[in-house]
């Protein structure tokens, strides 16, 4: 891994057209302003890690009762049922 | 996107409809290929089978079921992956969690499942800077209401 030191206002280039820049150090907590293309997506990276975790959770074998599951579903959409 | 279909008319198009995944889905990167398994009975819900792991299946749905003014706004880089201009040119679903041994059954709005209509290529999506929850509740306090409440059943084998 590349490590480099900024100072708040200083910034990186990464490629031709993401700039990523220190805006403010307090504490424990930096302060990135990022400026990319608007076809590059930014992400925090806990976001990506928690729906990684969230599709490893809803993976099935099978075994669910989606019967039973409807059922409920519906009968919460229409008490009457 | 819009899905003014009746349920039973959706059941009975979508079954065996198979939905390949370029990149896979998030942690599932080498399962490229679904296949959509649907029963009128068990509306809204379906499975989506991986057709090269019968161990892994996905329970999926129309996010509008639990969210009538679902808008999930596509960047640029997945419109891309997805080969299309237009979000209308999409189906939507997302993935349900039924974890066991909980009533927490959940969607997951911020990362759904964008189908290219005509070209049936799909794509996880991120959304960027949407207020969507990973894990909305699909039954919530209602739940509680209905004498049947022994959810957990769901998740043991029939």
């Amino acid at each position: 891994m590349l490590v480099l030191s900024r100072k708040p206002n200083e910034s990186i280039i990464i490629g031709d057209n993401v700039e990523v820049k220190v805006v403010e150090v307090r504490g424990e907590q930096v302060k990135l302003g990022i400026t990319a293309p608007r076809d590059i997506p930014v992400h925090r990276k806990e976001i990506y890690d928690s729906i990684h975790k969230q599709n490893l959770s809803a993976v099935q074998k099978k075994h669910t009762n989606l019967e039973k599951l409807s059922n409920i579903f519906k009968k919460k959409k229409d008490p009457s049922q | 996107m819009k899905t003014t279909i009746k349920h039973e008319e959706r059941a009975s198009s979508l079954n065996g409809s198979k939905m390949f995944f370029p990149e896979g889905i998030i942690g599932f990167e080498t399962h490229k290929e679904y296949r959509i398994v649907s029963e009128k009975s068990k509306e809204p819900f379906f499975w989506m089978q991986s057709q090269s792991d019968s161990g892994i299946n996905f329970i999926i749905m129309d996010p509008l079921e639990v969210k009538l003014d679902y808008k999930p706004v596509v960047s640029l880089l997945d419109k891309t992956a997805l080969q299309i201009s237009d979000i209308e040119e999409c189906m939507c679903y997302v993935i349900v969690c039924v974890p066991q041994g909980s009533d927490q059954i959940s969607a997951n709005l911020l990362a759904p499942l964008m189908i290219n209509k005509e070209k049936n290529i799909c794509r996880q999506v991120v959304l960027q800077e949407q207020d969507y929850s990973i894990q909305h509740l699909v039954l919530d306090e209602m739940l509680k209401k209905i004498e049947d409440k022994n959810v957990s059943s769901f998740a043991q084998a029939k």
